[in-house]
C-alpha cells in the first residue's frame, strides 16, 4: 500500500525533500515506516532532540496502522505564533 | 468563526470589526509581531512556513476548546507564513464575549496554545544573511 509522507522546516532541510511515497505491506504500523524512515533518511535525526509525527493531520497517537493512501507527516518542535 | 492560515497581510480592522455584535460586551485582541531581536540575532524578517491542513484543523480543535471552556461568543484567528518584515502582524486571535474576562482567558488560552501545538515553524532572517530555524 501506498503512504504519503510529508517533511516539514528543518526535518524538510535535512532529508532534502518536500516528501516521498513509500509503498509498505499492508497491515503496516506507524512503528514499521518509522524503521524505514531512520534507515532511508537517517539525516533527520542526527542532532535533533525532538521529533513529531502526525497521521493524516492528527499528531501520532502511538502505534496506529496505516491504510493505503495516508498522509503521514514529520516535522520538528513548532515554532509559530510570535 | 474564521480562521486563516494566509500568505496576504493581515486586515486587523477588519478582523476585529467581524465580531462585533449586540450580544458581545467584550472583544479582546492578541496581535504577535515581527521584532527585531530574536535572542541575540538581529533579523531582518522572519519566514514561516506551515503544515497548512494540519495548522487550520489544530487551531479550530484549539479554538472551539476554548469556546467550550469560556463560553466565548466568537473568534477570529489568522497566522500569517512566508516572509514577514520587522513590525508586521505574524498572528492575530481576536475573541468577543458578553464580558472582558471570558474574553482575555480565551486570547490567552488560544495563543498559548497554537505556540506549542500547532505546525507552524518559523525562521530567523538576520541581518548578515543568516536563515536559522527557530526549533
Amino acid at each position: 500500500m501506498k503512504i504519503q509522507v510529508r517533511f516539514f522546516g528543518s526535518v524538510k532541510d535535512d532529508a532534502g525533500i518536500e516528501g516521498l511515497v513509500l509503498d509498505i505491506p499492508q497491515g503496516s504500523h506507524f512503528s514499521d515506516l518509522k524503521e524505514i524512515l531512520k534507515k532511508d533518511k537517517p539525516s533527520i535525526w542526527q542532532g535533533r532532540r525532538q521529533i513529531f509525527f502526525a497521521l493524516n493531520q492528527n499528531y501520532i497517537n502511538g502505534d496506529q496502522e496505516l491504510r493505503e493512501n495516508d498522509e503521514v507527516a514529520v516535522f520538528p518542535m513548532v515554532s509559530g505564533g510570535c | 468563526m474564521k480562521i486563516s492560515v494566509q500568505k496576504e497581510k493581515i486586515e486587523v480592522a477588519d478582523t476585529i470589526e467581524s465580531l462585533r455584535t449586540p450580544e458581545a460586551g467584550a472583544i479582546v485582541t492578541f496581535q504577535g509581531t515581527v521584532r527585531r531581536f530574536s535572542g541575540d540575532i538581529e533579523v531582518t524578517r522572519l519566514y514561516y512556513e506551515a503544515y497548512r491542513e494540519m495548522a487550520v484543523k489544530s487551531i479550530k480543535q484549539i479554538a472551539d476548546e476554548a469556546k467550550e471552556r469560556f463560553g466565548i461568543i466568537d473568534y477570529s484567528i489568522i497566522h500569517r507564513i512566508g516572509n514577514i518584515d520587522l513590525t508586521e502582524d505574524s498572528v492575530i486571535v481576536s475573541v468577543s464575549s458578553e464580558h472582558r474576562e471570558e474574553a482575555f482567558s480565551a486570547c490567552k488560552f488560544i495563543i498559548d496554545r497554537i505556540k506549542i501545538e500547532t505546525p507552524i515553524w518559523k525562521k530567523d532572517i538576520a541581518v548578515t544573511g543568516e536563515a536559522t530555524w527557530r526549533d
